[in-house]
């Protein structure tokens, strides 16, 4: 093997202990963005799996079929499908394992005194949970049992009406239901409420009022009407957009074929807007976290900057030896290299610990920011997710900036002259 | 033909807006296999010559070769490859790299000519029992000597085989009979091996070991004399 390469590598590693001090600071910095940055990318992409899960598990399912004139961003709910026209053989698509029926409407709940706007969710519960994950979900008190009538309401409205979570578990509370039909009749329940929940997804846990199916079907003079089926496929990840797709379009073609008025929305599709704000806090929180990046990288240029001038003498040795300076400007790049791989090394270590730390035991948000709701679909813990390919693809950042930072003192260092550089004090 | 010929060699430097001559019209020929001493006080441009025949400068007059060819207009990637196969430098300040060991500061010379690892060490643990440091090959230069680094520094530029060594200062670092070993190691590399030897000083101890003795004086050579009795560094 020729030896040059190696022994250029060498002598890049072993100049880390020149000046200890200095490649110790210069490596902390880097290594410090690097964790600061993996944390941070740990965490966007804890709170995107977990947005995402919450939203599907809670109410976009994978795939959804909704009356031809469902708008997602301002649902009204004023047409309704007939259950009976989606037997289970016309949503039996390969890979989809479960469907479930909803019935969303607008209301209004009343302890008497006050009302309040709410959105009433109808549930097939015993198919609901093959779908989404209410029974997974912290819940105190209790969903109704079958042929129970009561209702489940989100953590906002219990505090809206300043109804405490546990006396509301213990029975005897009762609010006042209120829709209204297709034709315009205005149907109200008393109705015991029977728990509450918080399922991390805001219009549950802001205004949402959980029932029985049947009966807000009665409350809404509705029968056997829905707003909404949902599917829930098996294995499909969250960037697994072409077998959602797929299945989208061969559902939407039997649909068309049974000569049924409705559309099939895919979860991405109605979660437009949740993605869209997710995108922009990944986008300002990396603007922020480059700064960072960036003091390391000034950190590492400077670093080579007093190396190449403390070394002077020592590149007109090297050109007397008979290293050309092209030879000499990658010796300073391969330095600078090496401060970002061993920094970005470090800093992947403790960023990777500090993540897979934070994977396991999660932030409380809560803790954190107080009962400030943070507009994004997630519960009061937040997961860090670990991810590999950030890792290794922010050690290979640190190296290759950091080979760039040193670009302009290498380049410097390697046009002197051989014999003015040995003249160097 | 001489190894090395200066013609008529000027060497100017600028000095802000004053020009300051260096070497001042120095003619001279090398032959190989001598041991010779260029002499002088400081600042007489005994290193400016060992420099330019070095290749690490260019004469602003007068014409250089090396083995014939003339080297004085020589583009830089050539002259580096000159310095690279076929000059060996030492140094007054020995000049080596502090986090290598002796070995590896040896090895640099041979892994810019592209030799395999394994041959790098074996010619390079070679030189350096040849120059006597057996056993000494994998101390970093802090924790040798001044006679030792000076060593290693020999070996650095002997274990290419070069045709000539250029030397500035060799011993003016170290003690006068550190230095007189060196020179003893010098003169015996060029008497076993027939390497040629240019090195400069000033101290007239040194200068007595050389077989070849040029003065210099404000750039010029003042005197070119055959040193007959003394000059095998015995």
């Amino acid at each position: 093997m020729r030896g040059d390469w190696i022994f250029a590598a060498r002598l890049a590693f072993r100049s880390l202990g020149r000046n200890r001090k200095r490649s110790a600071i210069t490596l902390a910095a880097v290594g410090l963005s690097v964790a600061f940055l993996f944390l941070e990318l740990g965490f966007v992409a804890g709170l995107e799996e977990q947005s995402v899960n919450t939203l599907i598990d809670q109410d976009y399912g994978h795939l959804k079929i909704v009356p031809p004139d469902y708008d997602p961003m301002e649902p009204v709910y004023d047409s309704l499908l007939a259950v009976d026209d989606f037997p289970p053989s016309l949503l039996d698509l390969p890979g989809v394992t479960a469907a479930a029926p909803r019935l969303k409407f607008p209301s209004l709940v009343s302890d008497g005194l006050d009302q309040f706007p709410t959105l009433g969710y109808g549930l097939d519960l015993e198919r609901d949970v093959e779908v989404f994950a209410l029974d997974q979900t912290p819940l105190i008190g209790r969903f109704w049992a079958p042929g129970e009538r009561g209702i489940v309401i989100g953590g906002g409205v219990a505090e809206t009406f300043r109804l405490d979570p546990d006396s509301v578990a213990a029975g005897g509370v009762f609010l006042t239901l209120v829709g209204r039909s297709a034709a315009g009749a205005y149907g109200a329940f008393d109705l015991p409420v029977l728990g509450v929940i918080r399922t991390g997804y805001p219009p549950i846990d802001r205004s949402g009022v959980l029932a029985p199916l049947e009966l807000a079907q009665e409350l809404l003079a509705a029968p056997g009407l829905v707003s909404e089926i949902t599917l829930r496929m098996e294995s499909v990840s969250s960037g697994d957009t072409d077998r959602l797709q797929a299945a989208q379009k061969a559902l939407q073609v039997r649909l068309s074929q049974a000569g049924l008025q409705a559309e099939v929305w895919t979860w991405r599709e109605l979660a437009a807007d949740y993605l869209a704000i997710l995108n922009v806090r990944k986008v300002s929180s990396n603007i922020a976290s480059l700064f960072f990046v960036l003091i390391a990288v000034m950190g590492v240029a400077n670093s080579v900057l007093i190396a190449a001038f403390e070394r002077t003498k020592e590149v007109g040795m090297l050109r007397a030896l008979g290293m050309r300076s092209t030879e000499i400007m990658w010796q300073f790049l391969y330095e600078g290299a090496v401060l970002g791989l061993v920094g970005g090394m470090i800093g992947g270590a403790l960023g990777g610990a500090a993540v897979l730390y934070l994977q396991q035991v999660g932030l409380n948000l809560t803790a954190l920011y107080g009962d400030i709701e943070l507009a994004l679909p997630i519960k009061d813990v937040l997961y860090a997710h670990f991810r590999l390919d950030h890792l290794l693809a922010m050690i290979a950042g640190a190296t290759l900036l950091s080979a760039l930072a040193a670009y302009f003192p290498a380049r410097r260092t390697a046009k002197l002259n051989p014999a003015d550089a040995l003249r160097a004090k | 033909m001489p190894l090395v010929e200066l013609r008529d060699v000027y060497k100017t430097f600028q000095n802000g807006v004053a020009p300051v001559p260096a070497v001042q019209g120095v003619s001279l020929a090398l032959e190989r296999g001598e041991f010779a001493a260029l002499a002088g006080p400081s600042g007489s441009g005994k290193t400016t010559v060992l420099n330019l025949i070095g290749g690490l400068d260019r004469p602003t007059e007068g014409r250089l070769f090396f083995d014939g060819r003339d080297i004085s207009e020589l583009p830089e990637t050539e002259r580096t490859q000159l310095r690279r196969r076929r000059i060996g430098f030492i140094f007054q300040t020995f000049s080596l790299i502090p986090v290598l060991s002796s070995v590896e500061n040896v090895e640099l010379s041979l892994a810019l000519l592209g030799f395999t690892t394994t041959d790098m060490r074996r010619m390079s643990l070679e030189i350096l029992e040849h120059v006597g440091l057996k056993g000494l090959e994998n101390r970093r230069p802090a924790q040798l000597s001044g006679g030792q680094q000076q060593r290693v520094a020999i070996a650095r530029a002997l274990v290419k085989d070069p045709e000539i060594v250029l030397a500035d200062e060799p011993t003016a670092n170290l003690d006068h009979d550190t230095g007189a070993e060196i020179l003893d190691l010098m003169a015996d590399l060029n008497r076993t091996q027939g390497t040629t030897f240019l090195f400069s000083t000033h101290d007239p101890k040194v200068m007595e070991r050389a077989r070849r003795l040029i003065l210099l004086d404000d750039g010029r050579v003042v005197s070119d004399r055959t040193v007959p009795s003394r000059g095998e560094g015995t």
